[in-house]
């Protein structure tokens, strides 16, 4: 089976030119459901080590429509992004930047192509983009999101202080690891000249001793007012379940050694239990053993694409949310 | 002027595939704005990741000297970008060859037939300079940070899988030798999700841009990015010397191939010295 890979263009709402690549397969599955393919933070349309080009070609081997685009100001797509640091961007992306970009390329391909249906998918920003947008516009019928951030970047948030305690062991057995490592002269050089992370090595290691101690005191300590609880993203919650009680599935695909998994663990799934309970039919989730955040390995990527393709022949065959669907007609 | 505020959307910019033998590359063409000075750049990447992180300052600099009338493709290698082919396929042979592709394709569409320019950074530069060693449609050079010991940023690629299997398995199950024979066997190290093979890491580990006078006698630009004060780095003296034409200057920018904690869109120094130079040619 041969596909169509093209090179296309269209305009945002603002009248930039966003380029992108459109793959069409040669049988299109009976759904007409195309995927969009949301950019990760500044890796553009193609993602790290081209990530979105193994999506692609496995999803239009599904016979799925792939359209793969730059958001404005990056990639090749006209328009400015001037944020000094990238954590900034990436902040600005997690709070809804690229929403109204993502409806652009959904508007150009139902005016191009007739395309009413969409599932968003994409790698971190690209998740996180395609969340938001489902609160937006109903043409989106489905999300399969990797490594979905639930925090807020910025480069003045201290990210020390919202570490989650699976972060703060890694970050210590990394520091105790490389003390025993062969090059262990190199961190010490690191410590000797304060090139170290003093705040975030005290943190780590001392951070244990201290919950233990905490463990016995009566009193909890309460935060002063004007500090935030944690760095949560409070977009992130309502649009999952706007997404989910509105029967839109929902797939994420987590790396194990990623930082985005114990973050989404913590901050999400142990604060939002009964509203995902409600919602089990229309939630799955998988995660990659020992990946990293960008899948680089291959046998990583492959367990990745493995699950991806499985949930989307579930999705085409109308298998997701059966167990809700089932409820409903029974009480029905 | 601020070269960077300069910067302006040309009025033509054409996404499109275009042959070299058995495959497809992926590259955009900018078209002069207004009145067309005869000038024409094929822009070559930097190699794997680096391609990416320096994405916009390549487009950037791209609409800047389209916006002086100039010619620009922008291209993305075999096996790279949103060209066909798979990195592990990928050589040194085969990306000198997709460069020769793109100086034919830029040839086609602006009319300009000698005189090209290349423009390169880190390897894009070192094939750069290689490319220029064998093609006479080549008039002029411009080399950002080059590669100019293949040999020891090869083992830097090595490196960059040794710390993934530290993170990953909390030691290192195959040592650089372990990884260059199991190359040689026909298996593919991972290098941060790219998968290099066999003749990409033999290619390039030969490459020694010091070595020997070079043939191609155009002018040439060769930019040291570095810290402020920072002295020229000898291998880029001796690579100045390989050259009958050529400019050393050295400029404060960040590295903005890699990760780093600015969002580098353009790269203002760098811009300004190389738009200087080429504007003095």
């Amino acid at each position: 089976m041969t596909s169509e890979v093209l090179p296309v263009t269209f305009r945002n709402k603002s009248g930039h030119r966003l380029f992108g690549i459109l793959h069409r397969p040669a049988h299109p599955c009976a759904s007409g459901t195309a995927i969009l393919l949301l950019s990760p933070g500044v890796k553009m349309r193609v993602a790290p080590h081209r990530l979105y080009l193994d999506m692609a070609e496995r999803f239009v081997a599904l016979g799925y429509t792939v359209l793969r685009f730059d958001f404005y100001g990056l990639g090749d797509s006209e328009g400015d992004v001037h944020e000094e640091y990238l954590a900034d961007l990436y902040g600005a992306v997690q709070v809804g930047r690229y929403i109204h970009d993502t409806i652009a390329a959904m508007d150009w391909m139902q005016s191009t192509h007739g395309t009413t249906k969409f599932i968003v998918s994409g790698l971190c920003g690209g998740a996180i983009t395609g969340l938001l947008a489902a609160v937006k516009d109903p043409r989106i019928v489905g999300l399969l999101g990797l490594a979905i951030p639930v925090i807020l970047d910025g480069s003045r948030i201290d990210f020390n202080k919202y570490m989650t305690d699976a972060q703060l062991n890694a970050t210590r057995d990394g520091y105790l690891g490389k003390l025993a490592s062969p090059g262990a002269w190199r961190s010490w050089i690191r410590f000797l000249t304060f090139q170290s992370d003093y705040k975030m090595i005290a943190r780590s290691l001392v951070k244990p001793v201290l919950a233990k101690l905490r463990r016995a005191e009566p009193m909890t300590a309460v935060p002063a007012p004007s500090e935030p609880a944690d760095n949560t993203n409070p977009y992130f919650a309502p649009a999952f379940r706007h997404m989910v009680s509105t029967a839109r599935p929902v797939y994420l695909i987590f790396a194990e050694m990623d930082r985005l998994f114990w973050e989404f663990e913590k901050k999400f799934v142990e604060r939002n239990r009964p509203m995902l309970d409600a919602h089990a039919a229309w939630y799955g989730m998988h995660v990659t053993k020992d990946a990293n955040h960008i899948f680089s390995f291959r046998e990583w990527e492959e367990d990745m694409l493995e699950q991806c393709s499985r949930w989307l022949r579930c999705f085409e065959g109308g298998q997701l949310g059966m167990a809700d669907r089932q409820g409903m007609e029974k009480a029905g | 002027m601020d070269p960077v505020s300069a910067i302006t959307t040309s009025a033509v910019e054409t996404p499109m595939f275009f042959g070299n033998g058995a495959y497809r590359l992926f590259g955009i063409e900018h078209q002069p704005v207004g009145a067309p000075t005869g000038a024409a750049w094929v822009f070559c990447h930097p190699f794997a990741e680096e391609k990416l992180w320096a994405q916009r300052v390549y487009v950037s600099f791209a609409r800047m000297l389209a916006a002086r009338g100039a010619w620009v493709l922008r291209f993305d290698a075999m096996g790279n970008g949103d060209s066909e082919g798979q990195f592990s396929t990928a050589s040194v042979d085969t990306m000198l060859s997709d460069i020769d592709s793109a100086i034919c394709r830029l040839e086609q569409s602006s009319g300009i037939s000698r005189g090209i320019g290349l423009l390169g950074l880190r390897f894009g530069a070192t094939l750069a300079a290689l490319a220029a060693e064998r093609s006479s449609k080549v008039g002029k050079l411009v080399l950002w940070e080059p590669v100019v010991d293949g040999g020891k940023y090869m083992q830097e690629m090595l490196r960059i899988n040794l710390t993934t299997q530290s993170a990953v398995y909390k030691e290192i199950r195959h040592n650089r030798e372990a990884l260059v024979r199991m190359m040689r066997e026909g298996a593919t190290v991972n290098i941060d999700g790219y998968e290099l093979a066999y003749p990409c890491y033999e290619q390039a580990s030969a490459v020694n841009l010091k070595e020997g006078r070079k043939r191609f006698a155009g002018p040439s630009l060769i930019v040291q990015v570095g810290k402020d004060g920072q002295p020229l780095h000898s291998d880029l003296e001796a690579l100045q010397e390989t050259y009958p034409v050529a400019d050393l200057q050295g400029i404060v920018e960040e590295p903005f191939w890699k990760e780093i904690k600015r969002w580098y869109w353009a790269a203002p120094n760098l811009f300004e010295i190389t738009l200087a130079w080429m504007a003095a040619r």
